[in-house]
């Protein structure tokens, strides 16, 4: 009798409980969607902080962090493209930002790790790798569209690290941990081809269509007509012969350079938080400060 | 022989108790804080290190050493190691507090309120194949009447992203 009776409290406790989470709404996995921007506010990409930050146009600082995901985010090396990938408790999401509304949106999910290579503007196609969940040396190579619809491009196409869409096509390296080098790939048809070229270093770019590789010290045309000193970030806006670059400065906060083809600074930016581009126009964010520099026409607005 | 006073155990329990506080309490009168944390990437791991010393009274002033360090250990190839800090405090009537480091200082309000201030956020990266990043200098309140005492908190971040792997590890260590 007296077992019956405990039994009947420890029930009803339980159940009381359970009722109580689901009253409360209570979810066992938390999903982070991120602040949207308000009036007078953008969503800026920080790249030192790898996050996304609600920047106040009229008072020029940070007024809070986006907080989408639960860890660092990644950019595409397009300095147009509003597409990021998202950590998250339960795997990864491909947000875009909708810079006229201030929001983020969600355009696919993932359990896998999944990390940007490339970004077809026109057709507004990432594409992504994709590491196995068991084995994240095993990567596949999928395009996904606006509306989140995956293809495969390539499945288990070895250590993919990064890739450039140019207009002889879908650029990519590949990692050989034995020799400590990177191959160079192209996709042609379904087919990843190694191009035989080695490279030390996987950051590719586009410059106007055309593959920049990069070594330890310098990002280059392979026809040697181009040559730039690396930075730790360097975007090259489309319609442009210049180049952006972000490095921390002696003063151990990030700053922007824009130089010309021909490594000339013509603008440098302490401060920076980050930027976004309109056209070939850039957006300095910085503390207490904002520009607007045209890469167009190579002048501050 | 006399009746003991306490039991056997409860004595050495209480005087286990009296050390430890004891011990406890010239920890917290030094003000020496130091704090790790590590997360496992492949073939090792990355640590992130916050070392602060006791705070100094200096003329109106007080100011506290610090050392920020963001480290990995293993076998694998580094691409980059950053390490990014801050440090924080209670404070009051246009009081500031500063890194140590040129543009990094941060004001309270003119209000007799108290209000938490944080200093920039302070950065140093490494992509030459270092495997650490780190710095060291001090934090500064003044004036420091209007500091609220025990109040200050130093976080530093540290990210890491291996050749081979898109992925950036990154873990935060806080005193």
């Amino acid at each position: 009798m007296r077992f019956l009776r405990g039994f009947s409290v420890l029930l009803l406790a339980s159940a009381v409980l359970i009722t109580g989470f689901f009253l409360v709404g209570c979810k066992w996995t938390t999903s982070t969607e991120g602040r949207n921007a308000g009036k007078d506010q953008v969503l800026l990409y920080a790249p030192y902080d790898s996050r996304l930050v609600i920047y106040g146009i009229k008072v020029k600082a940070v007024q809070n962090v986006s907080a989408v995901g639960s860890g660092p985010l990644y950019e595409f090396s397009d300095p147009a493209c509003r597409l990021y990938v998202v950590t998250d408790e339960e795997g990864m999401r491909i947000v875009s930002v909708d810079e006229k509304r201030g929001k983020i949106k969600n355009v696919a999910f993932f359990k896998e790790e999944v990390y940007p290579l490339a970004w077809d503007k026109e057709k507004n196609i990432g594409y992504y790798v994709r590491c196995q969940k068991e084995d994240n040396e095993v990567r596949d190579v999928i395009a996904i569209d606006r509306r989140g619809k995956v293809r495969v491009i390539a499945a288990h196409a070895g250590m993919i690290t990064s890739g450039a869409l140019t207009e002889d096509g879908l650029y990519l390296t590949k990692y050989d941990k034995e020799r400590d080098e990177y191959r160079l790939l192209i996709r042609r048809g379904k087919q990843l081809e190694d191009t035989g070229r080695v490279l030390h270093d996987d950051d590719l770019f586009t410059r106007n269509g055309v593959l920049l590789c990069s070594d330890k010290s310098s990002i280059y045309s392979i026809d040697g007509t181009f040559r730039t000193a690396k930075s730790d970030f360097v975007y090259f806006p489309e319609g442009t012969t210049q180049t952006l670059k972000m490095n921390i400065g002696r003063k151990h906060l990030p700053q922007l350079t824009i130089e010309n083809d021909e490594g000339k600074v013509l603008k440098k930016y302490e401060d920076v938080i980050g930027f976004w581009m309109q056209g070939t126009t850039v957006h300095v964010a910085g503390n207490g400060y904002m520009r607007t520099y045209s890469a167009g026409k190579g002048k501050e607005q | 022989m006399g009746k003991r006073i306490l039991p056997r155990k409860m004595g050495i329990c209480l005087v286990l108790t009296i050390a430890f506080s004891l011990g406890s309490v010239s920890v917290v009168q030094a003000g020496i804080r130091s704090d790790s944390s590590k997360l496992y990437c492949p073939k090792g791991r990355l640590i992130a290190h916050v070392w602060r010393g006791g705070g100094k009274n200096s003329g109106n002033t007080k100011k506290w050493d610090y050392q920020v360090s963001s480290k990995y250990k293993g076998r694998a190839k580094i691409k980059w190691i950053q390490t990014r800090w801050y440090s924080a405090a209670s404070l009051r009537k246009s009081a500031s507090i500063s890194l140590g480091v040129s543009n990094s200082s941060a004001s309270a309000s003119s209000s007799s309120s108290w209000m938490t201030v944080k200093t920039k956020t302070k950065y140093w990266k490494n992509n030459n194949g270092s495997k650490s990043a780190d710095w060291r200098s001090n934090t500064l309140v003044g004036p420091r009447k209007d500091y609220r005492s025990n109040t200050i908190y130093t976080s530093n971040t540290g990210t890491l992203k291996l050749k081979g792997y898109p992925k950036k590890y990154e873990i935060s260590a806080g005193i």
